[in-house]
């Protein structure tokens, strides 16, 4: 306990999957990971990797035919895996709060802007509407919009893509979350604008001491913004360390093809180092290691699933091959 | 990506003047002087939108008194720029400068407001209908999205072979085997000519679009944002493809996109954008190497990067780009640029040669 004192998230053997009627999805499977105060973990994937599944499988937003099959999501000391849905209510959007892909679609285009902050604050707080106001106004502030007062009267469709997204910040940090999950929170973004919100983000993260998950396929970004990265790769953790371990020694042959194939780092005009093949369907995977058929460093023992093990200093790979060496 | 935030206001060098060899003698053309030369060719070409479209949507209640509301979007204001046989230019910048609407005004999708676009010799921008055929075949576009950009209702077949029947590049005996070949050039099996893009995966779709593209033999194909919308892991081998197939059949690429790690990997030549001008127009590494417009320096300081890890609290500038209705009057920079000058704020800067095939619009370049 006293170990784990500053640990805000731990996530052990999580698995969700989705029964449809063509057969069983494992969506995520057997995922675990944990977070600290101040930290932000970034999740990367490829899409379908389970990234955003494991991001919404903590809030418990996961719907029929969908479900979490296995595992204990411990936040705060509590296991929200096992807790009814009353409860859940309770911390999501409140201690635990989520910033979502497109904030085009995650505001709602006919209410006013501060109509859907002061909302947020009245969900979970018991405060009058003169409070409310104010507050909505310092969060505005706080993500860096001006003259929030006026601001509030207005609707999502007079704010800019990157001027959204803020507004969404500033909604999850409303009720002052010890957690924020963003799922990709920056893809719909140009990229001045993506470094702009951001690096607002972090700032924020830090302040509060908070906590982050940022999920994201932009490894790049990932490197640049997160203390932690998680390596998904149809459904399960491939690796895990901290950014330095897998952007500068990166164990798992998909990390190592991930970063090989960013353009950019290559001479140029060249052909690119490339992953052959695609993600295997969820529903058909190989036997054994899920990256197989793509694997340059494939082998016999490879049809076993490896395991997650430790290969030094925290650094966590799912390859045989990485343990080896 | 900016080395120094200095504009520096000598000649640097190393980049300087006469060092460098000539422009043309590698291929790579100056758009003011060898005109003649290039495959295609944009004239002081204007893109206007009514915001209104009609007298319906123009009346306005306002202030008491019934108005008429006339707002026009500025989407690309006087661009002139010149593709040469063989090169690829990228076109980057932010949402909404214009990137797409130039490349969709070349295509002809968008007719030109004001402005002259020349195929070789012949002005096309005029050109519509029958009239466009014979240029069209040569111009072609890959579009960003591979779930909308393919008719669901058409097998592969029809709709790779359709511009090959239209366009009279194969009769109807030879369409089989016609598809077949561009489905083999674009690693796509034959056995799927007879399928329905929802069969598909993102990457194999967009191999079709390209597959498409390339039926009636184009000698430009435009690529707008062509592999944003792909998984990272698949980008690699679209862009891959991409290069394989310049080499093979002789393309010349414009290059619509943001991705800057892309646009440095695959283009010859940059040219960027913002709110419909085209601010900065070089070889990829030597704009790469030093960015000579305020712009172009804050648009890839912005780009993260693998070799430097290290969190920069950010010398990213807090304001959005300004809308293309009202357009700030001189520099339309000068609202976000960190070097100012009074003169930004009424004289608007010309895009001129500062080296030898390197074109930047900014008055910093006039001083010193």
């Amino acid at each position: 306990m006293n170990k784990n004192a500053n640990k805000i998230l731990e996530v052990e053997g999580l698995k969700t999957y989705f029964f449809t009627r063509k057969g069983v999805v494992k969506a995520v499977d057997d995922v675990s990971f944990d977070l600290e105060q101040g930290q932000i973990l970034g999740l990367v994937g490829e899409s379908g990797a389970g990234k955003s599944i494991s991001g919404f499988s903590i809030l418990g937003l996961i719907d029929p035919p969908g479900r979490i099959v296995d595992g204990r999501i411990i936040f705060q000391g509590e296991n929200l895996a096992a807790k009814p849905e009353a409860e859940l209510v309770k911390i999501r959007g409140n201690q635990i709060s989520m910033v979502f892909q497109d904030p085009q679609t995650s505001l709602d285009p006919v209410f006013t802007i501060g109509f859907q902050i002061k909302e947020a604050l009245k969900a979970h707080q018991d405060i009058s509407n003169a409070q409310t106001q104010h507050k909505a106004e310092e969060l505005l502030r706080m993500v860096g919009i001006p003259s929030p007062k006026q601001r509030l009267r207005e609707y999502p469709h007079q704010f800019s893509g990157g001027m959204r997204q803020r507004v969404g910040i500033a909604i999850a940090m409303a009720s002052d979350p010890a957690l924020i999950i963003a799922d990709e929170p920056s893809t719909a973004l140009d990229v001045t604008i993506q470094a702009q919100v951001l690096t607002l983000m972090r700032r924020l993260v830090h302040q509060r001491n908070s906590a982050m998950i940022l999920i994201t396929h932009d490894i790049a970004l990932v490197g640049q913004f997160c203390d932690r990265i998680c390596v998904m790769y149809a459904g399960r953790l491939v690796e895990r360390g901290s950014k330095e371990q897998i952007i500068k020694t990166p164990a798992h042959p998909y990390t190592q093809g991930l970063i090989a194939s960013i353009p950019g780092t290559q001479e140029r005009r060249r052909r690119l180092r490339q992953i052959p093949g695609m993600m295997p369907n969820l529903m058909d995977l190989p036997e054994g290691c899920p990256f197989l058929p793509r694997c340059p460093k494939a082998g016999k023992d490879c049809t076993q699933r490896p395991a997650l093990v430790d290969i030094g200093h925290g650094h966590q790979a799912a390859c045989f091959r990485s343990q080896a060496s | 990506m900016t080395r120094d935030n200095e504009i520096s206001r000598d000649k640097p060098q190393g980049i300087g003047g006469n060092q460098l060899p000539s422009a043309t003698s590698r291929g790579v053309l100056d758009p003011q002087q060898n005109t003649s030369q290039s495959l295609l060719r944009v004239e002081d070409l204007i893109k206007h939108f009514m915001v209104q479209k009609n007298i319906f949507e123009q009346i306005k209640w306002q202030d008491g008194r019934i108005r008429r509301v006339r707002q026009v979007v500025h989407a690309v204001n006087g661009v002139s720029l010149a593709i040469d046989k063989g090169e690829t230019l990228a076109l980057v910048g932010e949402s909404g400068c214009g990137k797409s609407t130039l490349a969709k005004t070349i295509i002809g999708l968008h007719q030109p407001t004001a402005g002259s676009i020349y195929y070789g010799q012949d002005e096309i921008g005029g050109l519509t209908g029958r009239q466009r055929l014979p240029y069209q075949r040569r111009i072609q576009i890959i579009f960003q999205d591979p779930f909308s950009s393919l008719n669901p209702r058409k097998k592969v077949m029809e709709i790779v072979g359709r511009p090959m029947l239209l366009h009279g590049i194969t009769d109807k005996a030879g369409l089989k085997d016609a598809v077949l070949d561009i489905l083999a050039q674009v690693g796509l099996d034959a056995s799927y000519a007879s399928r329905y893009p929802h069969q598909f995966s993102g990457g194999q779709r967009q191999r079709i679009g390209i597959a498409r593209a390339l039926a009636c033999r184009p000698n430009l194909v435009i690529g707008d944002e062509p592999i944003s919308a792909l998984d990272v892991s698949i980008q690699a081998q679209i862009l891959n493809l991409m290069m394989d197939l310049q080499e093979k059949f002789d393309l010349t690429y414009l290059f619509v996109s943001h991705d800057l790690s892309v646009v440095k990997h695959i283009s010859t030549r940059v040219a960027v954008m913002y709110l419909g001008f085209i601010v900065e127009m070089a070889e990829t590494d030597k704009i790469f190497a030093k960015p000579n417009h305020p712009y172009t320096r804050l648009l890839f300081s912005a780009i993260p990067t693998l070799e430097d890890l290290e969190f920069k609290d950010s010398t990213i500038l807090e304001d959005e780009v300004p809308t293309p209705i009202d357009l700030p009057p001189g520099c339309p920079f000068h609202p976000r640029c960190p070097y100012a000058m009074e003169r930004c704020k009424t004289d608007f800067p010309v895009l001129r040669e500062i080296y030898p095939g390197w074109q930047s619009a900014c008055h910093l370049n006039d001083t010193g």
